[in-house]
């Protein structure tokens, strides 16, 4: 090899390990590179593994609640679950119970005519009823209880009556047709007073008329106004 | 600020001179690893992966001048661009015994200027690529590039002769268009 050859070929070589850029090229950022560097060297850059862990994490996350949202949406089934009664109430009828039996409780299950009469609300303890909820219901578990009739509360339950009878006093109420019968035991009444007291002159006046007459009140605590058209 | 005072302060592990070395180097050490690995993106990250081991190492190296620096810089940088190749399973080459040997055109290639002469190495295979940036501009010798690749001394000529032919046809095409463009 000459020498002219050496210095040809150091020469093309030299060149190309100088060289910074090539034509037409966008020049290396040397800002965002050296950030990155930095980043590395000082720690500051996370792994990419944890990126992507964390990524998953949410994803999942964010499907759970997705799901959990949609099932809300559902419209529920009538019963989830199944409540066991004690072994009393086993032979009892099934009692038609309404849509919303939380805190309810009703004395009678049957519509029949009954002297029961309610006399006030009674607070008791129920028979503790076993659970028995389905795998698959997740979210919610509705516990149907089934009402027991008086008989069963008197036997299994310790009722305990806490409020008095509470009866207001009315007025009673008369028909028009017993107005007319207090209306004649009136005018005897006041014809017996008449000839009792015969010595009583009494005027004919009209005004004393009408007030004797109005003034005059049932024997059975009604009050009677009566007009008397006497001219 | 010089180079030796930059790495003086870098070592101590003053970010300021590690950004100015940095700067200094990065546009060199991009077109080496680009002459490796022709993707820029890949490039930048083995540029990347290189500075990183280059400063966590640099209070361990001794200091010998900016020459010495940058050889070691260098070597840093070819070492991370074999690795890099190596992950890809680049280096599949057949074992080949004989091999002619090819000079370059060496005049043409000086007529051709750096950007054409680096597209043209770019342009070439892999393995040819490799090994001929290894042999013909690193100065390696045969048995250190067949260790460093994990490949046979003989595929190592083959690939050089290869690759040198492949060149000196490129480069006379080009000089052969550069001489009509003279012309014209």
């Amino acid at each position: 090899m000459t020498s002219d050859e050496q210095n040809n070929m150091t020469d093309w070589k030299a060149r190309l390990d100088t060289m910074e850029h090539t034509d037409g090229e966008p020049a290396l950022d040397k800002a965002i590179a050296w950030e990155k560097t930095y980043q590395r060297l000082y720690g500051i850059r996370r792994n990419k593994k944890m990126i992507w862990y964390w990524t998953a994490t949410a994803c999942v996350g964010l499907v759970i609640i997705f799901l959990t949202i949609k099932m809300d949406r559902k419209p529920l089934p009538a019963a989830r679950s199944v409540t066991e009664m004690p072994t009393a109430a086993k032979g009892l009828p099934p009692v038609s119970s309404p849509r919303e039996t939380e805190n309810m409780f009703i004395v009678s299950g049957k519509k029949k005519p009954t002297d029961l009469k309610v006399r006030g609300h009674l607070a008791m303890e129920t028979p503790k009823h076993k659970v028995v909820t389905r795998p698959d219901t997740s979210a919610f578990t509705y516990v149907e209880s089934t009402i027991l009739p008086p008989s069963e509360i008197n036997k299994d339950s310790s009722a305990v009556l806490i409020s008095t009878v509470n009866v207001h006093k009315k007025l009673p109420v008369v028909h028009i047709n017993e107005l007319e019968e207090n209306e004649n035991a009136d005018d005897r009444i006041a014809d017996e007073i008449r000839t009792k007291d015969s010595k009583i002159r009494i005027k004919k006046d009209r005004k004393l008329t009408r007030r004797a007459m109005a003034i005059s009140g049932s024997s059975s605590g009604h009050l009677i106004i009566e007009i008397s058209l006497n001219n | 600020m010089n180079i030796t005072e930059l790495v003086k302060e870098a070592r101590a592990g003053s970010v300021a001179a590690q950004k100015y070395l940095f700067e200094a180097f990065a546009d060199r050490m991009h077109m080496l690893c680009r002459r490796y690995v022709k993707n820029k993106e890949d490039a930048e990250e083995i540029l990347q992966d290189g500075f990183y081991k280059f400063f966590k190492n640099l209070p361990s190296f001794q200091y010998q001048g900016e020459l010495a620096l940058q050889a070691w810089l260098k070597k840093i940088m070819i070492n991370e661009c074999l690795m890099f190749l190596r992950k890809k399973n680049a280096f599949n080459m057949v074992s080949e015994t004989s091999a002619t040997e090819v000079s370059l055109h060496e005049v043409a290639l000086n007529n051709l200027s750096v950007s054409e002469i680096f597209n043209l190495i770019v342009e070439l295979p892999i393995g040819y690529r490799t090994v001929f940036n290894l042999h013909v501009i690193e100065g390696m010798g045969h048995k250190e590039i067949a260790n460093l690749l994990g490949i046979h001394e003989g595929s190592s000529r083959s690939q050089l002769s290869k690759a040198k032919t492949l060149l000196q046809k490129k480069i006379l095409q080009n000089n052969n268009d550069y001489d009509q463009r003279r012309t014209k």
